[in-house]
């Protein structure tokens, strides 16, 4: 599924433009003994009501628990239990096992040795991908041969001209950094230093711009780090 | 020192241990605490699509069935290429010497990395010479498969002042796109774009 972004190049100049992630296929795949084509499918084991952690307060102890399953299998729930499924939704629950529909958040950050550094209230973030003010490259050409080995460029995403305007527009972009043998920071917000946020209360990413040409056709990926070339030893 | 590879790039052999580069060892690391109105911590959990029945974290499993949703024991199951032939085990990287070829950095910007290793030398000579070898923008691939399996990783080894590391993840071959609409190659699966709970604590 692609997504759009709205991306101004160094003259200036944006365009809405969509992006995509792509993985490549497995090598391999199970297969029957005959040969016959299989499919992995997500089984629910129990529901909440049927958990260890219900059980144990409902019957008061472990022993009491471990009798209520040799005598009445609370364990399984014969509506659910089995049950195939697809999408479930994310909600937090108290200790009753019931959803929760205020809640606090707060960070504990640790430092690298495991100590606590402080705690605090999470900042709020807002997508700024698709804003007003485009995903502008920020600061200079950053050479291919001494960015390489600084950071590791985990999560690619390619952008993809929606027509021959902006397969002109994104065509120009790589092949000024292929012709610079070049990246370039992409950064977001009104003064274009902030580092990209893809959705609303999502994680801030430094993203580099990494273009190639080749004949007619044209390269341009989005790289994503959140590491730096450290060693530990 | 961990169990090492033996790495083999011509008139260049090395044995090398793995050390794995942790994010949180490099950053430290943060720990969102989720409490209700009244203080109260709590979990996650997921609500199936009925809307009101609640699953806790653990209470799914995956299955493989045939196509009429027989469970198949994975004992059963055969292994094998898309192609329907019969797949063949890679060993794993600590049995045997790894080839190391080199490549070019195109490779490196089209892998998508997911982990990565620095290299721990027992020889400090060795590891200078490994050093030297990577130095200039050279950088070597190889195929990295921590226990014998049907599909190894792309691995790419590079070398900066901090050290020699390997990254190894999948090597996409991104498509170049002409002005026209074109079918993804067969190769490739777009995937869906969601966040993925990466924090960027550096620069």
């Amino acid at each position: 599924m692609s997504r759009q972004i709205n991306i101004s190049d160094n003259k200036g100049r944006n365009a809405e433009v969509i992006f995509k992630n792509y993985t490549k296929k497995p090598l391999v795949k199970l297969v029957t003994p005959k040969y016959e084509a299989t499919q992995t499918v997500r089984v629910l084991k129990s529901v909440a009501g049927n958990s260890y952690e219900y059980l144990l307060k409902a019957n008061g102890g472990d022993e009491a628990v471990a009798q209520a399953i040799i005598s009445a299998d609370p364990e399984f729930n014969d509506l659910f239990t089995g049950l195939f499924i697809s999408e479930t939704s994310k909600v937090y629950i108290n200790s009753d096992l019931k959803p929760v529909f205020q809640i606090q958040k707060t960070e504990a950050v640790y430092l690298p040795d495991g100590t606590l550094k402080e705690e605090r209230t999470p900042k709020e973030t807002i997508a700024n991908i698709l804003a007003e003010n485009p995903v502008k490259p920020a600061g200079k050409l950053l050479p291919k041969q001494e960015v390489y080995n600084k950071f590791v460029f985990s999560k690619k995403y390619q952008l993809t001209h929606i027509n021959g305007l902006t397969f002109d527009f994104l065509y120009e972009m790589a092949k000024e950094l292929h012709e610079n043998d070049s990246m370039i920071m992409l950064a977001g917000g009104v003064k274009g230093n902030e580092p990209l946020v893809f959705q609303d209360g999502g994680k801030t990413y430094r993203a580099f711009l990494e273009g190639r040409i080749k004949d007619n056709t044209y390269l341009l990926l989005i790289h994503l780090s959140n590491l730096e070339l450290k060693g530990l030893i | 020192m961990a169990k090492a590879i033996q790495f083999n790039a011509g008139k260049l052999t090395f044995a090398a241990s793995l050390t794995k580069v942790d994010r949180d060892k490099v950053y430290g690391f943060i720990e969102v605490k989720v409490n209700d109105d009244k203080g109260n911590p709590c979990t996650m959990g997921s609500l199936l699509d009925d809307g009101k029945t609640i699953v806790l974290v653990g209470a799914t499993a995956n299955k493989t069935v045939d196509a009429l949703f027989n469970e198949l024991d994975k004992k059963e199951l055969k292994v094998v290429y898309q192609d329907g032939k019969d797949a063949v085990l890679v060993p794993s990287s600590y049995e045997g010497e790894v080839l190391l070829t080199e490549t070019s950095l195109d490779d490196l910007f089209n892998l998508e990395v997911t982990s990565v290793y620095q290299l721990d030398f027992e020889d400090d000579l060795q590891k200078k010479s490994v050093s030297d070898f990577l130095a200039s923008g050279k950088v070597s691939r190889f195929l990295f498969n921590y226990r014998a399996d049907y599909e190894g990783s792309d691995a790419i080894l590079i070398a900066n002042a901090n050290g020699i590391f390997a990254l190894t993840g999948r090597i996409i071959d991104f498509p170049f796109l002409k002005n026209e609409v074109e079918p993804i190659s067969e190769t490739l699966v777009e995937q869906p774009i969601e966040e993925e709970g990466m924090d960027f604590g550096m620069l």
